[in-house]
């Protein structure tokens, strides 16, 4: 009697949907690198944006730097919309070749999610600005050099303080 | 890894950076699906389900309001989804297990951390096309079962209390399924 499958428990129900996906594709003979190949050529008309848009972006965030909020929740607001920017440039940073717009993004972002509103310094987020505006003039893509991977390593230092 | 033709797939993309709409807009179309609607936060997302009919959807953990892990626990659980088994990929800019654990337990089919790549994010769409998991309906859960890589043939040590009667459970309602579909 044991080995008698046990019947499903009530309220449980497994079944397997459809599988809509797997009935609209067809498998191709050509290569996966052809497919990889072409979303990377199609990606690659937004690579002359991705510049602007971040250095867009940095001025966005220097703008709401230099105001001087007189109420918290107006400054919370500001912390917030800065937390999210930043976040929005960590997850882009990869997927265009900029990893260290992403590292300095990241530690942006977690200075602005760590520390409250009131105790955030301007001049700890106007170094990350800094930096990922430099980093966007002079291109460079990749984990820079030492120098770069140092600056990093310092504002993260800062941020983590 | 194989090559698949997605053309006929529709694809709607829930995420409030516009450049990343764009982004996954531009690789989408890239790797052949040209039905792309991207809206910028959840509620749209949900009336999106309704009106485009998408087969799969991505999201973003991190919006305003509803949040990525809401809108999958909607469309998995509001009695007015029309698309509770929809295959849906969440995607996050944290590395943070309790988002990964908390979005899991919500019905997501696929969770990915930022940055996109493309050969990742075309890994995680043959994945959803070629390895679908059974869905499971249950008080406190509702989603794609989350034990990926279920072998309802294993008979080696089990490591978690109850696994042999979950196994034994869904290989019963597996042949259920199987005779179900040879009697129609």
């Amino acid at each position: 009697m044991n080995d008698m499958p046990k019947p499903t428990p009530p309220g449980v129900d497994i079944f397997e949907p459809p599988n809509f996906l797997k009935a609209k594709v067809k498998v191709l003979d050509a290569p996966v690198e052809e497919i990889i190949g072409n979303a990377n050529r199609s990606l690659a008309e937004l690579r002359t944006h991705y510049e602007t848009w971040t250095l867009e972006e940095v001025g966005r965030l220097y703008d709401l730097l230099a105001r001087r909020w007189t109420k918290d929740t107006e400054r919370a607001l500001a912390s917030d919309m800065m937390r999210r920017t930043a976040n929005d440039m960590r997850g882009r940073g990869g997927t265009f070749e900029y990893p260290l717009i992403s590292q300095i993004a990241e530690s942006l972002c977690e200075y602005l999610g760590r520390v409250t509103p009131a105790e955030q310094r301007e001049d700890i987020i106007r170094a990350h600005l800094d930096a990922i505006q430099a980093v966007i003039r002079q291109k460079i893509q990749g984990p820079g050099d030492a120098t770069a991977q140092a600056i990093v390593a310092g504002l993260r230092k800062a941020a983590l303080r | 890894m194989r090559s698949y033709d997605l053309s006929r797939l529709r694809t709607l993309v829930v995420d409030d950076d516009r450049h990343m709409r764009a982004i996954y807009t531009k690789i989408l179309r890239g790797l052949g699906i040209h039905a792309v609607l991207d809206v910028a936060d959840a509620i749209n997302g949900l009336e999106a389900i309704a009106a485009f009919r998408p087969d799969f959807a991505i999201i973003d953990y991190d919006l305003p309001g509803m949040d990525g892990i809401e809108f999958v626990r909607t469309v998995r659980t509001s009695p007015t989804s029309l698309e509770p088994c929809m295959p849906i990929m969440l995607i996050t800019g944290y590395a943070d297990a309790g988002i990964v654990r908390r979005a899991r337990d919500a019905g997501a089919n696929e969770i990915m951390r930022k940055p996109i790549t493309i050969p990742s994010l075309y890994a995680r769409i043959t994945a959803m096309i070629e390895r679908p998991r059974p869905f499971v309906r249950a008080p406190g859960y509702v989603g794609p079962c989350r034990r990926r890589h279920t072998n309802v043939a294993y008979t080696g040590v089990e490591r978690r209390a109850g696994e042999t009667e979950f196994r034994r459970n869904l290989a019963q309602r597996m042949n259920e399924i199987a005779l179900s579909a040879r009697r129609r």
